[in-house]
């Protein structure tokens, strides 16, 4: 095969539009980043290699982000009241999507009546941030287990696949400095070996966002206190990896860039379009709602027999 | 840039004696200087500055662990961009299933030149986009990166075989999109 040679006009073109595609330089960020690699990474220190997609804080600019919680499209249920909050067990109608959870102590404490009910009122917030409006939270009379009952969803998997997920999670967020030890995102984090720095009380605000080239985000917007000694940290040890934990998971493994001042914190994910959108919107609604402050087990009772 | 470009006499970084603080001088005076280059390339293989930017950091890192093996450090620019291809061939890779662009064959009337000349170089874009990672990535280290076949083979660790034949299927789909787009029907060069 003799080389490959090009109509000079189309040469001209390609070469046009691969030079639009290149930016003028570096960002200030990267220079600095690449002059501290030397004095952070001793050299011959083996990095375990990334299997997943590697996300990377950026500092947002100086706009403060504001909440816009976009709804699932396709849930398809008209607006309706809250449910009746710790009411009785009723049957639930045919095709309806019933799900019981069993509150778990925490260092062996149990929760109050008013625990159960916050951790109700969570759940509800978690499925109106998803786009449904018609559903029945309640507790059984026997064992205190919370119920939920969302009319027409039970024959669809994939979305009570979804549920399952928005409604089970504890949601506890972590930030994580991880120091010259990276890990995947997905891994378990030994938050005794890994202490954080913050926690998800001081998240004052999380939305979906996206970013320069357009692909989905998330913007978590810290609280003073937080944003202040996040900002310390971030100026002390650029280079360094640092993760946001979700009930104790990487969600985000980032390298720290530069000193972030202003509490914006924005993670992607690798990959076009960013994070799917099913899986931002589930992030956000678990994330707004709080951490739940007792853990769930899900102990719905298997379908009676045919 | 003008502010960052350091006069870098390589002799001298060269015969220095290795101790750590030197050593560590050395990487990041030679990857300062070779910063910018790289990240326009990382940019327009992976089509994203964030994802450059991430993909910079990846290979300074993995450079600076593997600097020490780096004997000729007057290679270095052609050693860290090894690195970095490889690092970029990585991400374009992970990104799963390509998007596959519809090419309209054209049956269409003459256009105006002006119309014509924009609507050649948007088709390159988006067949440019829909580009199988490994033709992508020869097109670009060809015609933005001006390296040679056999610098491509270098740098992606491939047979010169493989390297021509991704520029070929990649600019066979380049150029089908450039001619359904232009006024004239299939003006291809062989």
């Amino acid at each position: 095969m003799t080389d490959e040679t090009l109509d000079p006009r189309m040469e001209r073109d390609l070469r046009a539009v691969l030079d639009d595609l290149a930016p003028a330089d570096a960002p200030p960020a990267l220079y600095d980043f690449v002059a501290a690699v030397p004095a952070v990474r001793p050299a011959g220190r083996r990095v375990r290699p990334f299997r997943g997609p590697r996300t990377y804080l950026l500092a947002a600019a100086a706009a403060v982000v504001v909440i816009a919680v976009v709804l699932i499209s396709s849930a398809l249920l008209p607006r309706g009241d809250l449910p009746a909050v710790g009411g009785e067990v009723r049957p639930a109608p045919s095709g309806a999507l019933h799900l019981e959870y069993e509150v778990l102590p925490v260092d062996r404490l149990g929760p109050s009546i008013a625990d159960i009910q916050h951790i109700q009122d969570q759940l509800g917030a978690r499925l109106r941030a998803a786009g449904l409006a018609e559903f029945r939270i309640g507790l059984t009379t026997e064992g205190g287990r919370i119920t939920v009952d969302i009319p027409g969803l039970a024959d669809d998997p994939a979305v009570v696949g979804e549920i399952r997920a928005l409604l089970g999670a504890t949601g506890r967020l972590d930030f994580v400095p991880l120091g010259t030890s990276p890990v995947e995102t997905g891994q378990a984090i030994d938050l005794d070996q890994f202490p954080p720095l913050l926690a998800g009380d001081q998240v004052a605000d999380v939305a979906v966002g996206s970013d320069q080239s357009g692909a989905r985000t998330l913007d978590f917007t810290l609280g003073p206190d937080g944003a202040s000694l996040f900002a310390d940290y971030t100026a002390a040890h650029i280079a360094e990896y640092f993760a946001i934990a979700l009930d104790g998971k990487a969600l985000s493994v980032a390298v720290i860039m530069e000193a972030i001042p202003n509490g914006t914190v924005q993670i992607s994910q690798g990959g076009i379009g960013g994070y799917p959108e099913d899986e931002a919107q589930r992030l956000v609604a678990i994330l707004q709602s709080g951490a739940l402050p007792f853990p769930l087990r899900e102990v719905t009772p298997e379908p009676e027999g045919p | 840039m003008s502010d960052r470009e350091l006069a870098i006499d390589e002799r001298e970084v060269h015969s220095r004696s290795s101790t750590d603080a030197e050593r560590a001088d050395a990487f990041a005076a030679l990857a300062d200087r070779r910063l910018a280059r790289a990240y326009r390339l990382a940019a327009v293989l992976l089509g994203s500055e964030v994802e450059a930017q991430d993909a910079v950091q990846d290979a300074a890192i993995a450079a600076w662990e593997r600097f020490g093996d780096l004997r000729d450090r007057e290679r270095f620019d052609a050693w860290f961009d090894r690195i970095l291809v490889n690092r970029c061939w990585d991400r374009l890779r992970r990104r799963g299933r390509v998007r596959i662009i519809e090419l309209e064959v054209a049956a269409a009337p003459a256009l105006a030149d002006v119309t014509g000349a924009l609507a050649e170089r948007e088709a390159l874009r988006n067949a440019l986009a829909g580009l199988p990672p490994d033709q992508r990535l020869t097109v670009v280290l060809r015609y933005y990166g001006d390296l040679s076949l056999e610098e491509i083979a270098e740098r992606t660790g491939e047979r010169l075989g493989t390297v021509k034949s991704r520029l070929h299927y990649g600019l066979s789909a380049l150029r089908a999109a450039y001619d359904a787009a232009g006024r004239l029907p299939g003006e291809a060069s062989r």
